[in-house]
């Protein structure tokens, strides 16, 4: 790593933890400096329902926001190193779709909150089965057969939703189906942070100490195979680890669009293409990302606007500022 | 240490057609090896079966007296380096990370390359004149250019046999010339180069030995000078075949 | 020739009477199929035939009236979720005839069951229908910009639509008992000095937990106004509070409502941060009936709704014998005589067997 990638990163550790202590302190419930510091570091009984506010509300979702933020850019980012294809994101596979099938079957049957979400991650990570089944049978083990069986499984998977959503009631049902799909923090718990964040610790830590060999996987078959990659072990654990890394995430907060497409590109914008910089700082700006979408989702209107509309529009302003500044300095070039 | 082919059978997945028959060879280490033969006679299907890239359908190939037929990625890996015809899709990496990819098979899987490393790269560059491409991405070098740094890598990947497929095709004169003459000093260093060409003059250029394929099989298996002649070489390509001395234009070509 | 031409003649004027008379019938067949314009809650006029006999109840509160008003035969069906509830099974046993509607149905639907009128919910399902040639009338369960002057809109425009003077008796005196109600909380109220309050309705029709209330326009907006209320719906841009806004609006009084009352009031005094609320610690949180309706809607039952929440928000002012009056209401509405221990079910918001409806 060399000097400028550490700043950035240094810089990017710095600017999550600064982001996280601000999303505990502010909310649509004003709480001022003093009596956040009351509220955390006394126990006195005056700042009850600040401190209630903060660790009940503001903590679990803060976290929630700050894994899925790494969860998706991190498998937006494998994805289109694997796939050498720089417009793939996180649902490639199926995995989000899937995951919204799952969801809406639980909402259907009126299961509770808990279930609706183990639904979600079966059907996510059972449709990611199903791509590379259909895969397999080309025999051919080319990335652009998993894209092609990825799209064919997902069409499979929206038009079934289309179905159970056809069939919903529009009062009720339905409205819950959509809600959920839009993506929302708003009811995080500590139990569902201690069930996502293992699973997101775990995935990062073998990639973090994976990082320098992603890149050999994203030359490719032939060229990582010549010089000594396992091709097919590590493209199908890096495909595990993805499809885990988002479906933990959809299960418990709905799909969550853009983020997983755009930040890997602004961090090879900052650091170019080598992973082993590219995937500690899509960790970093992927958490700090998500947090800011979710402070601006739950303070700018009195009820929480779905996340997918907060990261469409954030994350399509950002990918413009992007593509003019790549512009700007390739004709100062 | 010799390579020897040993009745070697291949077909593709899927088709009937066998494009390898029964290819038995002899590959001594040090030299330069020209596989040359029309399209579709098996040039590139023998460089890529070395290169691990396919499985044969029944024979070996032997290295050091060992049968390389059940040997692991990463051990063929330390054995053949491999530079494919068309160059990888990837524009954007620099030339000084790509060439440390050299490394992966001598790297444990939580490391990545060290400072030594980083100064052979630097050296090896420095060697083949390519420093200054260094801080640039794979996408700005041209065609020449890219191609030695492919060459680069496998010599840092510090493997006894370099693999090629068609390395010049695509190139024009000028690097053709650079690229052969780069081929022929790694052969005086030591190393086993084996390379398929589509055109037999190149043969002639490299101090080589030529492994003639016809439809699937080898047709001759001698030097240069003896396989390169209007006579062996008619059977092949074909009746007008004739010398560039019988021409009335002069060729231009590069002196050694 | 001349005898020809008589009889000729003769034909010819038989045929010319027959014509006249003919005509003449057609006059009065076409003074019976007579028509009413009213305007609907959206202030559109639609003109429709008097007295339809096929109507379909897709507005939420339109099946309860016209049930009570005595009209319940004109009734084709209805929306599911009207229907879909015990209490309904229970008193109305006619009911289980009615058929159940979906929230937008397809004209071939409308056409094919022969309906003469659809009362729709909402100005788009209205006009779409109506273009269609299938007559709608548009009763809102929201007023513009508030509901104060839609409060007597339904029981007038039954009146304009049904001739029969039964008809126009029951919805008069439902009119007279609304309106009594409303004077006797407010002169009572007048009378001591009540501090403006704020209150948060919990809605608990849906399974959307405590973020989840009515607008400005909605009828229980106007009535928490009357007992005294700053109703904290009447400022949100939507109907789907944040938890924070919750707690930040710091309400003095909770009511929930609906079938999942009972759930979010547990909720509420259970769960950090709500049990941390004023509200909550002084157990100002109180529940609303749900019977043929939720009691907060507009219907039959609004009168008692007033009296009820009257009762239970000052109860040194007000104390009604409301389970008296749900007894009469219920029998003199829909012939139906509840026992004292349906009526308590009733009041904690249960099914008439006293289980919970979720």
């Amino acid at each position: 790593m060399n000097k400028k990638s550490t700043i950035i990163l240094i810089t990017s550790i710095l600017v999550f933890l600064v982001i996280f202590v601000v999303a505990l302190m502010v909310g649509r419930y004003q709480i001022s400096i003093d009596n956040f510091f009351g509220a955390l570091f006394t126990s006195d009984e005056t700042y009850r329902i600040e401190r209630s506010i903060i660790i009940d509300l503001r903590l679990p979702r803060t976290i929630m926001a700050g894994l899925a933020g790494i969860g998706l850019s991190l498998s937006g980012l494998l994805y289109q190193e694997t796939f050498q294809n720089k417009i793939v994101s996180p649902d490639l596979l199926g995995v989000s779709t899937g995951a919204s099938v799952g969801a809406a079957i639980a909402i259907v049957l009126g299961l509770s909150s808990a279930l609706i979400s183990i639904f979600a991650f079966l059907m996510g990570v059972g449709t990611v089965i199903l791509t590379v089944l259909i895969a397999k049978i080309f025999k051919n083990g080319s990335s652009t057969i998993l894209l092609l069986a990825g799209i064919i499984v997902g069409g499979f998977m929206a038009s079934v939703l289309s179905m159970i959503k056809y069939f919903a009631d529009p009062e009720t049902t339905l409205a819950s189906i959509t809600y959920w799909m839009m993506g929302s923090f708003e009811n995080s718990t500590m139990k569902q942070v201690c069930i996502v964040f293992p699973i997101i610790l775990i995935s990062v830590v073998i990639l973090l100490t994976l990082s320098w060999r992603v890149n050999i996987v994203a030359l490719g078959k032939e060229e990582a195979q010549t010089k000594g990659i396992n091709y097919k072990f590590y493209r199908y654990l890096i495909i595990c680890i993805a499809t885990l890394l988002t479906t933990s995430v959809v299960a418990f907060s709905g799909t969550i669009s853009w983020i997983g497409l755009v930040i890997p590109h602004i961090v090879r914008l900052m650091v170019g293409r080598n992973t082993r910089k590219t995937i500690p700082l899509s960790i970093t700006f992927g958490g700090v990302f998500m947090i800011l979408v979710d402070i601006l989702s739950r303070t700018m209107t009195d009820s929480e606007i779905p996340l997918s509309a907060v990261t469409g529009l954030f994350g399509t302003v950002i990918f413009i500022c992007i593509l003019l500044y790549r512009r700007r300095m390739f004709d100062e070039n | 240490m010799k390579i020897k082919i040993n009745k070697l059978f291949f077909t593709y997945a899927g088709t009937t057609k066998v494009v390898l028959k029964n290819m038995n060879a002899e590959i001594n280490e040090g030299t330069v090896n020209v596989v040359l033969g029309l399209n579709g006679s098996g040039k590139t299907t023998l460089i890529r079966l070395l290169a691990g890239l396919y499985k044969p359908d029944s024979g070996s190939i032997i290295y050091d007296d060992k049968s390389l037929n059940k040997i692991s990625i990463k051990e063929r890996s330390k054995i053949f380096a491999y530079v494919s015809q068309h160059s990888n899709a990837i524009n954007d990496i620099l030339v000084k990370d790509y060439l440390t990819y050299g490394f992966v098979n001598a790297l444990k899987f939580y490391k990545s390359p060290s400072k030594e490393q980083f100064d052979r790269v630097e050296k090896i560059a420095k060697k083949m004149q390519i420093a200054k491409l260094l801080n640039k991405n794979l996408g700005d070098l041209s065609g020449g250019e890219r191609q030695i740094v492919s060459i680069a890598v496998c010599l840092l990947q510090d493997t006894p046999i370099i693999l090629l497929d068609e390395p010049t095709s695509a190139l024009d004169l000028k690097n053709q010339n650079l690229v052969l003459s780069l081929l022929n000093e790694i052969a005086k260093e030591g190393k086993t180069v084996i390379l398929s060409s589509h055109n037999p003059n190149h043969a002639l250029f490299l101090d080589s030995n030529v492994i003639l394929l016809n439809k699937g099989k080898i047709e001759m298996f001698d030097k240069a000078e003896k396989v390169i002649k209007v006579d062996v070489l008619e059977e092949i390509y074909g009746k007008k075949l004739c010398l560039s001395s019988e021409l009335n234009y002069q060729e231009v070509s590069f002196k050694k | 020739m001349n005898v020809i031409k008589n009889k000729c003649a003769f034909v010819f004027s038989i045929l010319l009477c027959l014509g006249s008379i003919t005509g003449c019938t057609n006059d009065e067949t076409s003074v019976n199929e007579t028509t009413v314009t009213v305007t609907d809650m959206v202030d559109d006029s639609i003109t429709i035939k008097k007295n339809p006999e096929k109507v379909a109840c897709i507005s939420r509160t339109t099946y309860d009236f016209l049930v009570a008003f005595g009209l319940g035969d004109k009734i084709d069906g209805a929306y599911s979720g009207t229907l879909n509830n015990d209490w309904v099974s229970l008193i109305y046993p006619k009911s289980a005839d009615h058929y159940v509607y979906k929230y937008e149905n397809s004209y071939e639907l409308f056409l094919s069951r022969g309906i003469d009128l659809v009362l729709a919910p909402e100005k788009y399902i209205a006009d779409d229908l109506n273009s269609h040639g299938i007559p709608a009338l548009c009763v809102s369960l929201y007023g513009n910009p508030t509901f104060d002057n839609y409060v007597t809109f339904f029981s007038q425009l039954v009146t304009q639509i049904w001739d029969d003077p039964a008809v126009k008796v029951k919805a008069d005196a439902w009119e007279n008992k609304v309106n009594n109600a409303i004077t006797d909380i407010q002169s009572e109220l007048s009378e001591h000095e009540i501090q403006e309050r704020t209150l948060y309705y919990i809605r608990g029709d849906k399974d959307k937990g405590i973020g989840y209330t009515d607008t400005k326009g909605s009828f229980t907006e106007y009535a928490y106004r009357i007992l005294g209320f700053d109703f904290i719906g009447a400022d949100l841009t939507t109907n789907k509070p944040s938890i924070e806004e919750i707690i930040a609006s710091n309400p003095d009084t909770f009511v929930a409502g609906g079938i999942y009352q009972n759930r979010n009031i547990n909720l509420l005094k259970t769960t950090e941060p709500y049990s941390s609320l004023d509200a909550v610690i002084n157990d100002s949180i109180y529940s609303i009936p749900v019977g043929f309706t939720a009691f907060e809607q507009i219907s039959a039952m609004t009168p008692i709704f007033l009296y009820d929440q009257a009762n239970k928000i000052y109860p040194d002012y007000f104390s009604y014998d409301i389970n008296k009056m749900i007894k009469e209401s219920v029998l003199d509405y829909f012939g139906m005589e509840l026992t004292d221990e349906q009526i308590s079910y009733m009041k904690q918001g249960l099914s008439p067997k006293g289980e919970s409806q979720i």
